[in-house]
């Protein structure tokens, strides 16, 4: 009997310890973090916090649509101090509760931060336990990230999920680029790779996630517009759909809109006897007709093949403007072509490692080669005439 | 503190001689060890020693 | 030698691969070797194999002895003696050494201001539970909750698919130094920590399956190691793999949409339960039939307080574990128990059966006369 009391007590205590008492936070002590965003002041920097009010955002069923309401579900608040994890510590002076980092959906870094170096800010991210590797990280171009950070959406309660989701929509557009904390620590420890980090624009009332930002070492140096965004998505691979504009080949400036629904990259990495590096990359897409502009075509099968060469010729511009920019103005290899040198010709690479970015990427050649095949035409085959 | 949980154990059945000997030596050795840890006194500590040897023999481990 | 059959030889089998994945699903020695990890741990596995049947020989030809009485007939009375007493403090470096690495990834992970010395305590006081009900409970509960260790793995490899980049193998054996030595470490480790049971063995019901049990424990034992170091390498990358912890709770944090990376913990707590349970029961019961006492069931609690507090004086704060963990400090230790020993128990083995047949050949003749 004695022996039963006692293995209940133990039982209890073992329960009452294992739900973590020590470290216990119930949710009603938590204020829930959604979007972080790290600006720089001075020689310090201002981390701000989207934080959600929860019981706003439950309300929304009925009100968001009609826009019943008019409260922000959220709060911005912002601290100034020397690191990341000092600010976050001082936000809990003008928030009532702790704040739970683990819901964090987007991390944007401005401008300004970036071109001074990313390397610095990034360690409590990644050391602590709470923040999440898969959450998305962008950079504000033109912008503070404290702006993105308050700026409300009416389609969304919660802002920080809004733009997680329009970043995640890349892969329908290739105008940016999706890439989550794990990613970027990944980018910025391999060699042979330099960082790119989607940028997010302010316009109108509204922001726009359009754009890529390319990193030398761990510094900003420029930007790529979305058309060079798309030619980097699809040499490496991110693209998943995409509409390309192609002119017709008889009236030029009547487009053909082609929504491609597959696309696949390879890589291939030669080394010229004179210790040249000569890369091919072959672009695989295939996509249907969406769109077509009034003209009047003759035959369809010429339409299509006609069509086709433009595509192919419209995706090789792409890829060529993206890869001569980041040769020739950021001299930064962001496609990662090093880390396909060392995979291939590992000697090499340790000979040259130390000169990839400056020196030799900037000189080699890439040759683009696309092969692309229209599927079907939609609904109808051709369009309307006007009779 | 580490006397406090060690006193939750002593959840004995029928023991001999030798039992009750070798049980009370290792809870007098656990527990002065655990006193000296608390101390600050504690004996060198052997894994230590072991690796300064490898160090000396050239085969530390990367960091 | 009769024994009461204990545990079949199943339980054998669930016990091994609980026992040896133990603590790897936190700490793969493998990754350090990078881009070759799946390559050290074939390596490791062939050489674990080799290990592992020199131990089940070794049973085998001694005829269902366990450790204790092996050691008693190579070395004689006081030789045995000594050599379980090296055992019995190397099975408690061993428990220390699991138990605080529990400790400190759970501290890391979930629990930050948890005192140390709760959360070890809570799974030495499991481990005694379990090992003063005796080893068919200790069978029985692995039967249960062993098999949702590759559970576990296969649901995170296979929600991971998707987001794996396979761009981290090549090139491959760069640097042959790393692949060799966390080879050693991953043999010392996960398949060196068998010759607990040549203490075991001899309680399984039959002894013609043992080696076939084994075995196939092995094959899942590699099975689990290969998918999660090929999966953590291809998600974070060979050259992160030298900065982060603990690649598999990263990589269990990477599934897309719900947060299970309590799934990646639960492993370890099976896994660090077995092993903790099985180390106290061995050292127990070595000192019970070393000193002749007949139940060793009150020595398992005296014995469970030595890992709580050696903890303390070997790893006092987590960089020391660290680093003992990435050096060849383990694997140096293991060598003599794990290897040596074993070694030459199995060439007395042999020397003294053969003489034991050639005078049992002898005999008849002179008994049929006399």
């Amino acid at each position: 009997m004695a022996r039963k009391l006692a293995v209940l007590i133990l039982m209890a205590a073992v329960m009452i310890n294992c739900t973590g008492c020590w470290n216990n936070r119930d949710l009603t002590e938590l204020s829930i973090l959604t979007a972080l965003g790290i600006d720089k002041k001075g020689d310090k920097i201002e981390v701000t916090a989207q934080i959600i009010k929860p019981t706003d955002v439950s309300s929304s069923g009925a009100g968001s649509a009609g826009g019943g309401g008019g409260k922000k579900s959220y709060v911005v608040v912002s601290h100034v101090d020397k690191t990341i994890f000092a600010a976050l510590r001082g936000m809990l002076s003008k928030v009532n509760r702790k704040i739970f980092y683990s819901s964090s959906q987007v991390i944007v870094i401005s401008e300004e931060l970036a071109r001074s170096g990313v390397q610095d800010y990034i360690d409590f991210i990644l050391r602590d336990h709470e923040t999440q590797f898969k959450s998305l990280v962008i950079v504000a171009k033109g912008t503070s990230a404290k702006e993105i950070v308050q700026q409300e959406y009416e389609l969304s309660k919660v802002p920080g999920a809004f733009i997680r989701d329009t970043i995640k929509n890349s892969d329908a557009r290739g105008f940016t680029k999706e890439i989550n904390l794990l990613e970027m620590a990944r980018e910025l420890a391999s060699e042979g790779r330099e960082l790119s980090i989607g940028t997010i624009l302010k316009e109108d009332k509204s922001t726009i996630t359009e754009g890529l930002a390319i990193f030398h070492n761990d510094k900003l140096t420029g930007y790529f517009d979305k058309y060079e965004t798309r030619g980097y998505c699809f040499i490496t691979n991110r693209i998943k759909s995409s509409i390309i504009e192609v002119p017709h080949n008889e009236k030029p400036e009547k487009l053909i809109g082609v929504e491609l629904m597959k696309s696949s990259a390879k890589l291939k990495v030669g080394l010229s006897t004179d210790k040249k590096i000569e890369i091919t990359i072959k672009l695989k897409v295939s996509g249907n007709i969406g769109e077509q502009q009034a003209i009047q075509e003759k035959n369809i099968l010429d339409f299509c093949r006609c069509t086709r060469e433009n595509l192919e010729k419209a995706i090789k511009k792409d890829c060529e403007n993206a890869i001569k920019k980041s040769q020739q103005e950021f001299k930064s290899d962001i496609f990662g072509f090093g880390m396909h040198v060392f995979d291939e010709y590992p000697d090499y690479w340790k000979s040259v490692s130390d000169k990839w970015n400056d020196d030799i990427y900037p000189n080699i050649k890439v040759k683009v080669e696309v092969e692309a095949k229209i599927l079907r035409t939609g609904l109808i085959s051709k369009n309307i005439q006007i009779k | 503190m580490v006397v406090l949980i060690c006193l939750k154990e002593l959840i004995n059945s029928k023991s001999r001689v030798k039992v009750m000997i070798i049980y009370f030596s290792i809870t007098g050795f656990v527990l002065l060890l655990a006193i000296l840890i608390n101390l600050e006194l504690q004996p060198p500590n052997p894994l230590k020693a072991l690796m300064s040897a490898l160090k000396y023999l050239g085969l530390e481990g990367q960091e | 030698m009769k024994r009461d059959a204990k545990i079949s030889n199943y339980q054998l089998a669930i016990i091994v691969i609980g026992f040896c994945y133990g603590s790897t699903s936190i700490a793969n020695p493998a990754m350090a070797a990078k881009r070759d990890a799946w390559l050290s741990v074939l390596l490791g596995t062939l050489g674990g194999t080799l290990l592992i049947t020199l131990y089940l020989y070794i049973s085998k030809i001694n005829n269902g002895r366990n450790l204790v009485e092996i050691l008693e007939y190579c070395f004689g009375k006081i030789g045995g003696k000594l050599f379980c007493i090296v055992y019995i403090l190397y099975f408690l470096y061993l428990s220390t050494y699991n138990a605080r690495t529990f400790g400190e990834f759970m501290i890391a992970v979930s629990y930050p201001e948890t005192p140390m010395i709760v959360l070890v305590s809570l799974l030495i006081i499991c481990a005694v539970y379990a090992a003063r009900s005796g080893l068919s409970v200790i069978g029985k509960t692995c039967e249960v909750l062993v098999p949702l260790l590759p559970a576990a793995v296969m649901v995170v490899t296979l929600s991971l698919l998707d987001a794996s980049d396979f761009t981290g193998f090549k090139p491959m054996l760069l640097e042959v130094g790393p692949v060799i030595r966390s080879s050693i470490d991953l043999i010392s480790n996960v398949y060196g920590d068998f010759v607990i049971f040549i203490m075991v063995l001899p309680y399984t019901t039959s002894a013609k399956g043992r080696f076939k049990a084994t075995y196939w424990a092995i094959a899942v034992i590699f099975t689990i190691m290969f998918t999660t170091s090929t999966r953590n390498i291809q998600l974070i990358g060979p050259a992160l793999t030298d900065y982060i912890r603990y690649p598999s709770h990263v990589a269990a944090q990477m599934i897309p949409g719900i947060s299970i990376d309590p799934l990646v913990d639960m492993n370890l707590l099976i896994g660090g339960g077995v092993k903790a349970t099985l180390c106290i029961y061995g050292c127990a019961k070595i000192t019970s039939e070393i000193v002749g006492i007949e139940n060793c069931k009150p020595l398992i609690a005296a014995f469970a307080m030595i890992p709580i507090v050696l903890g303390f004086w070997f790893f006092p704060d987590a960089v020391e574990l660290y680093h003992w963990a990435k050096s060849m400090g383990d694997a140096t230790l293991s060598i003599f128990p794990q290897l040596l020993i074993p070694i030459a128990i199995l060439i007395i083995s042999i020397i003294k059966n053969r003489k034991k047949k050639r005078e049992v050949r002898k005999t008849p003749p002179e008994l049929i006369i006399g």
